[in-house]
């Protein structure tokens, strides 16, 4: 845990000094997730509001302190999920203009300045949110934690309070899902470099 | 056989590195420096629509008890109390008017 076992308990009890201790030593992990899962770097702020506000008045019914941080994902994987299921994000991509797209992704050896890199960043968060679109959001924010974040399947587990085999299975699923998409995209013939280790 | 399994293994592969690229690439934005105040406006402003919707409950809540209890309390009823009247006024309209005291006046004054 990022924060003492003491301070989350004063949290609990009320004290906002507490809670302040909380929001600036989780704030920039959750504002991480959420900006990986939305994928809209101008509504991660809102997202993580929520987050917060939903934290502080559901804060006493943490019985045990140690499973703070998965309830936090939690919450914040909720939070996500609400604003995705709005529909403020939009992902109008149709497969073929990625044609462009994917020739920068191919070509990520070619530039070495920082506008290619830009250009080669923004390229991969676009097929992302294609990608993504394609399944559904549970699959996208599972996908996210796993893949992208690179949590552990116990780490997965605490967090969405499942048996190990349920979470490989939805795990399995849910790449088998996204793997179709990414195989329509062309994925056969992408190659991401640029700084990709082991790649 | 194996070449598929082979060509599906790397189609995993490049999309496991396409989702590590995209954890590099994707735009963390920092908190803006209003980020803390807003969001304990947005507490009080939680805080008090919850108090309101609490006091709405428990006023709603209590109307609905009492019409509840008032409405399976047995009713009392009075006794009903017949009227004890000695004539009705019809009876007493059509009763013969009672002239005695009347022949009793001129009779007095035809003396005179």
């Amino acid at each position: 845990m990022l924060i003492e076992r003491e301070t989350l308990e004063k949290a609990q009890r009320g004290d906002d000094a507490a809670f302040n201790l909380i929001l600036q030593a989780y704030r920039k992990r959750i504002f991480g997730t959420i900006a990986r899962i939305i994928n809209r770097p101008q509504d991660v702020e809102d997202v993580a509001q929520e987050v917060f506000v939903r934290l502080y008045f559901s804060l006493k019914q943490l019985r045990t302190p140690e499973v703070f941080e998965p309830w936090l994902y939690r919450l914040t994987i909720n939070a996500s999920y609400d604003y995705l299921r709005r529909g403020k994000r939009r992902a109008d991509y149709p497969v073929a203009d990625f044609s462009e797209e994917m020739m920068l992704l191919a070509d990520a050896d070619a530039g070495t300045d920082q506008y290619q890199e830009d250009r080669r960043r923004k390229a991969i968060r676009d097929l992302m949110e294609w990608l993504f679109s394609q399944v559904s959001d549970e699959d996208r924010i599972l996908l996210t934690l796993k893949e992208v974040e690179g949590r552990s399947l116990r780490e997965l587990q605490e967090i969405y309070d499942v048996n190990e085999n349920a979470l490989k299975v939805r795990l399995f699923r849910a790449r088998q899902r996204v793997l179709k998409a990414f195989e329509k995209a062309g994925g056969e013939g992408l190659d991401i470099r640029g700084g990709v280790s082991g790649a | 056989m194996a070449n598929f399994d082979g060509q599906l293994e790397q189609t995993e592969q490049r999309f496991s590195r396409l989702c590590r690229a995209y954890g590099r690439s994707a735009v963390i934005p920092e908190a803006s420096v209003n980020f803390s105040a807003n969001m304990w406006e947005a507490i009080e402003a939680r805080r008090s629509s919850r108090l309101f919707g609490m006091v709405a409950k428990l006023v709603t809540t209590s109307a609905l008890a009492a019409t509840i209890l008032f409405g399976t309390l047995p009713t009392s009823k009075a006794p009903a109390v017949e009227p004890e009247y000695l004539t009705l006024y019809i009876d007493h309209s059509q009763a013969p008017v009672q002239t005695e005291i009347f022949s009793s006046i001129l009779d007095a004054e035809d003396s005179k």
